[in-house]
């Protein structure tokens, strides 16, 4: 028996047909009645939601009074934070502090994180790990969970954010949406580099760890449909504080860094035929704060999300 | 709901009813459970009446596709269920063709909805890549991987099916 498109769209047709009519008044009226409770637990919800905000509010307090703080203005330094969050507290609380910002357990190489940046890292795994590329409900925890990533860097345009959010041996890219109406990306890990095992350390002055296309989910996408972007991404010296991308058709785009990591995105649209043919890159090139090039790479061809290893 | 809304709600309800229930029975394989999820989608649908821009039908279709993926997710989707008629024999009346098309049609059902979803719109609904990863959410790579994973699965249910009556 032959299974192709063919015979696959004449069984769905098949299957279609055996559906029987409803009757639309019974069918108005059960939906108006079933879009009346969907509006009640919405209170219930927001309660929820208020409790959550309290318990949040007097955890974070409780934190502060006893361990894991530190400035504010430190996670700026350097990609390497030097002591615990609880020495540096330690270390630097005095009588006249300032209010202090509450961090996350620290991961040596990578950003330290507030809290607010790490919910983004649980909004972006909500099952709690990167998930496979084929099947987004199998999750894959050999590449970590949660508590081994981090937000490291992002891209925000006025259409929306990709967040780089990584650990030590890998990373994915995170696209939010509005959940169970617009999707968000699934987060499919890729390592360093590119090859298992995964090494956070640089070899030179920049790495192109992902040049790939994201697509954002919207409610209400325009006529041009949910929008796309090709997205640029990687780590960089830590003295870099500027990544240049240039395309071989000679668009340019300047990446965010943020301690060692850089991240950029730019919209690209579907051809006629619905497909989307990435331009390969022509040059991207880290810059110091002195406007000097640290490093430079040449004609960088696509490197999509995923990994292929024991477990495919 | 406003009375002009309802009235605008209740007229594309009426004439559209039997268009997406064809498509919830493909996405669900199953009467009840497709009538299940259209009521769901209408009723989010309802709830935005006022904010949709653009074709309505196509907001439902993108809620069925999402909520049906979304209840594959839970756990309770994929135990068995209680239908009111048995299913079709494979080997019902006789003849090959007919008995190839209900093994396709139970192979289609087998399959895990994200994979039948992406399935149906590229087929069912003869969509470009690009729509079906904007109503997915997921990239056209992903989309295009999916509907190879759904085929070869499809070859392997068909082919499993055959074996055991062999």
């Amino acid at each position: 028996m032959t299974v192709d498109e063919r015979a696959v769209t004449e069984a769905l047709t098949r299957l279609a047909d055996r559906a029987r009519p409803v009757d639309p008044e019974l069918l108005l009226s059960r939906a108006l009645r079933r879009r009346a409770r969907l509006k009640r637990p919405r209170w219930g919800l927001a309660l929820a939601a208020a409790a959550c905000v309290v318990a949040i509010g007097v955890v974070a307090l409780r934190a502060h009074e006893q361990l894991a703080v530190s400035p504010a203005s430190s996670p700026t330094a350097s990609t390497e934070p030097t002591a615990s969050t609880k020495s540096t507290a330690r270390a630097t609380r005095s009588a006249t502090a300032p209010p202090a910002t509450v961090y996350v357990r620290d991961i040596p190489g990578l950003p330290r994180n507030t809290i607010a940046q790490f919910a983004t890292v649980e909004d972006c795994m909500p099952k709690g790990s990167p998930v496979h590329s084929m099947d987004g409900e199998r999750l894959l925890p050999q590449y970590g969970t949660i508590k081994d990533y981090r937000w490291l860097v992002e891209a925000k345009d006025k259409l929306g954010v990709t967040r780089l959010v990584g650990s030590r041996k890998g990373f994915v890219l995170c696209t939010p949406a509005i959940r169970l109406v617009s999707y968000p990306t699934d987060p499919i890990f890729s390592y360093w580099g590119g090859d298992p095992p995964g090494k956070l350390a640089l070899r030179g002055a920049l790495s192109v760890d992902v040049y790939s296309v994201e697509m954002q989910s919207e409610i209400n996408p325009g006529r041009d449909g949910d929008p796309s972007f090709l997205v640029v991404a990687g780590r960089v010296a830590p003295q870099a504080t500027g990544v240049e991308v240039e395309w071989a058709d000679g668009r340019k785009m300047t990446a965010n860094v943020r301690n060692g990591f850089y991240i950029g995105r730019s919209r690209v649209y579907a051809d006629k035929k619905g497909s989307i043919r990435p331009v390969p890159l022509s040059k991207v090139t880290a810059y110091d704060s002195g406007g000097q090039a640290l490093g430079e790479l040449k004609n960088v061809k696509w490197r999509s999300e995923g990994t292929t290893d024991a477990d495919d | 709901m406003h009375p002009d809304d309802l009235g605008v709600f209740t007229a594309f309800v009426t004439t559209r009813s039997d268009s997406l229930m064809r498509l919830a029975y493909v996405l669900t394989g199953d009467q009840h459970a497709a009538e299940d999820l259209l009521q769901s989608a209408l009723a989010r649908t309802a709830d935005r009446w006022r904010s949709i821009r653009g074709d309505p039908e196509a907001y439902v279709r993108q809620v069925m596709y999402h909520e049906q993926v979304g209840r594959w997710r839970s756990p309770r989707w994929g135990r068995e269920r209680v239908v009111e008629t048995l299913p079709e024999r494979i080997a019902g009346d006789g003849t090959e063709r007919v008995d190839d098309r209900l093994t396709l049609e139970q192979a289609l059902r087998r399959l895990p909805a994200k994979k039948r979803a992406v399935l149906v719109l590229r087929y069912f609904e003869d969509l470009p890549e690009s729509d079906v990863a904007r109503i997915m959410g997921c990239s056209i790579g992903t989309v295009r991987s999916q509907t190879h994973q759904a085929v070869k699965r499809l070859r392997e249910l068909v082919g499993e099916t055959v074996n055991l009556e062999a």
